[in-house]
């Protein structure tokens, strides 16, 4: 009796060891992948909402050259009407905008007793910025404005639709790139553990086990080993966006906002769960299929 | 039951290990296979458990040929059909319980099936006693009698014992050939594989004699006279 419990102790910290030390290995590698993918999320969903409120902005100003107060507010329900554009358009007086352009300016541009040289401006925005160019071909095209009676930034479009294009498709390389280092991790790890247990498996095969119930383990260490890394890393990435984001509004609040913390953490986790999960189970099946397969 | 029709099998680094073998087993038969080290007995059995297919040539079981058996339903047959392999196949790091237990359990049988059954085979075979033990140890007889307790603990309708008196003494061999024709005589069909022939010719009913990967003879033994019988032609 004495006998068997000293073995039994032997065999029980010896599995206990070479697993513990595997699967530490196997978790903080796919956690450092998923870190670096969570991290790339973190950027790239804050660029498309950062570019999103740059864009939300972007206003077409369409000078009139009928100071009739009817025809203008017909130009803009005519120009409304289009699903392109964004909420009412905003008609500016001629008085208006000489106060915000002196506001702008700091400096009295106009005699008060004289004629206000500003047109009448329609203000238009859109919801996208794909959207401007169309809208801007549409009055053109369809409402017969000049061109020369347009004010849009268009090379700022361009410039700030090009940069984000770069890192929004850097960023889905990369993650793409993160997202199969952490499946080949896995895999590797996964069939690690299935040479270890090779004798045993055999064996299982032979008294009648089936494909499944050999499997299912193996896929379950491998969804754990996936699900701890991506939520450890989903958890350290949130606790630093939320110091990040507090330090960012309390310093740079005049800027654009970047995605509130509740909902980036949100992103993160639900991102952490699909991959971690996706992963371990594909990493750990693609294992033990190619054990089984090579033994049938 | 088993029907081996013109069966060869080819190892793939081009070992002949079986070349043109055509045998019967029927139900409930107790059969010895001798011949030399090397001569395809093990080849024989593996092709029975669904371990080789044929290179050419057919077999059957249950009627089936292996060949037509999917993947998937080939676990189940394996169930059905028991082997005390050669090298025992035991875990060393299980228990004698959990060893036979073992077997159990790959096929989903409850705890109270698991719990019935264990005792009640190491019982069959002789070793309730050692229940708790590990493999290492236990004396090699005895190791026998676990493999033996985990190749019927689900009541297979053939039990494959491949070389299962090699390395034991006289007395020993003959408590484990004792054991085997005890389960034999429930209905099992019994294959030993033995190159030890004088251990076992006295017990044997059926001998089938092989030599270099064919069978080269193949003798039923009634109770009362040794008769010999034509080995069957494809
Ligand atoms: N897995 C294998 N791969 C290649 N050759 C094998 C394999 N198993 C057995 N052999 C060869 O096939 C022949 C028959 O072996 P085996 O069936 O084990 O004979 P026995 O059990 O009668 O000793 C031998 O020459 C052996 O070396
Ligand atoms: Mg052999």
């Amino acid at each position: 009796m004495f006998r068997n419990l000293v073995y039994y102790f032997k065999q029980f910290w010896f599995n206990i060891t070479r697993n513990v030390l595997m699967s530490f290995a196997a978790i903080s590698t796919s956690f450092f992948s998923q870190l670096i993918l969570g991290s790339l999320i973190l950027v790239v969903f804050n660029i498309n909402h950062i570019s999103a409120q740059v864009w939300s902005q972007v206003e077409i100003w369409c000078f009139m050259e009928t100071s009739n107060r009817e025809e203008v507010v017909a130009r803009a329900e005519q120009i409304q009407e289009n699903r392109m554009v964004r909420g009412p358009v905003e008609i500016k007086t001629p008085k208006k905008a000489l106060e915000e352009l002196e506001k702008d300016l700091e400096i009295g541009l106009w005699d008060k007793d004289e004629e206000n040289p500003l047109p009448w401006t329609l203000v238009v925005r859109v919801h996208d910025p794909d959207q401007v160019q169309p809208v801007v071909d549409f009055l053109i095209n369809d409402l017969g404005f000049k061109k020369d009676d347009l004010r849009y930034p268009k090379d700022v479009v361009r410039k700030i639709n090009t940069a984000s294009m770069v890192i929004k498709v850097g960023g889905y390389f990369l993650t793409v790139l993160m997202a199969t280092l952490t499946l080949f991790i896995i895999m590797n790890t996964i069939r690690l553990t299935v040479i270890a247990r090779r004798a045993e498996i055999r064996t299982m095969q032979l008294v009648g086990a089936t494909s499944w119930f050999i499997r299912w383990p193996f896929l379950l260490e491998g969804i754990i080993i996936g699900l701890t890394g991506s939520m450890i890393s989903a958890l350290i990435l949130g606790v630093m966006y939320y110091f990040g984001h507090d330090m960012y509004m309390r310093v740079l609040f005049f800027l654009p906002h970047p995605i509130g913390t509740l909902q980036m953490m949100r992103i993160l986790f639900t991102v952490a769960v699909i991959s971690g999960f996706s992963m371990g189970l594909a990493g750990s099946y693609i294992s033990v299929a190619r054990f089984l397969d090579e033994d049938a | 039951m088993i029907r081996f029709k013109r069966v060869h099998l080819t190892y793939p680094n081009g070992v002949r290990a079986l070349e043109n073998v055509n045998i019967e087993f029927k139900k409930g038969e107790l059969c010895f296979i001798t011949g030399p080290t090397g001569c395809g007995k093990s080849s024989l059995l593996k092709l029975i458990y669904l371990d080789e297919y044929p290179t050419r040539g057919r077999v059957l079981l249950f009627g089936k040929d292996t060949y037509d058996i999917p993947a998937h339903q080939a676990p189940y047959l394996r169930r059905k059909v028991g082997v005390v392999f050669q090298d025992f196949k035991l875990l060393p790091n299980k228990t004698v319980r959990e060893n036979v237990s073992f077997a159990l359990e790959v096929t989903g049988a409850s705890r109270y099936e698991i719990e019935r059954r264990t005792p009640q085979v190491l019982d069959q075979v002789g070793l309730l006693g050692k229940i708790d033990h590990f493999p290492a140890a236990l004396s090699g007889g005895e190791i026998q009698r676990v493999a033996i307790a985990r190749a019927i603990v689900n009541e297979p309708l053939i039990l494959l014992a491949d070389e299962p008196t090699g390395n034991l003494d006289p007395e020993t061999s003959l408590g484990i050939i004792t054991v085997l024709q005890r389960i034999q005589t429930r209905g099992t069909t019994v294959l030993i594989a033995s190159h030890d022939i004088p251990t076992v010719e006295r017990f044997a009913p059926r001998i089938v004699a092989m030599q270099d990967g064919g069978v080269v003879s193949d003798k039923a033994v009634t109770r009362t006279q040794a008769a010999p019988q034509p080995n069957e032609k494809g």
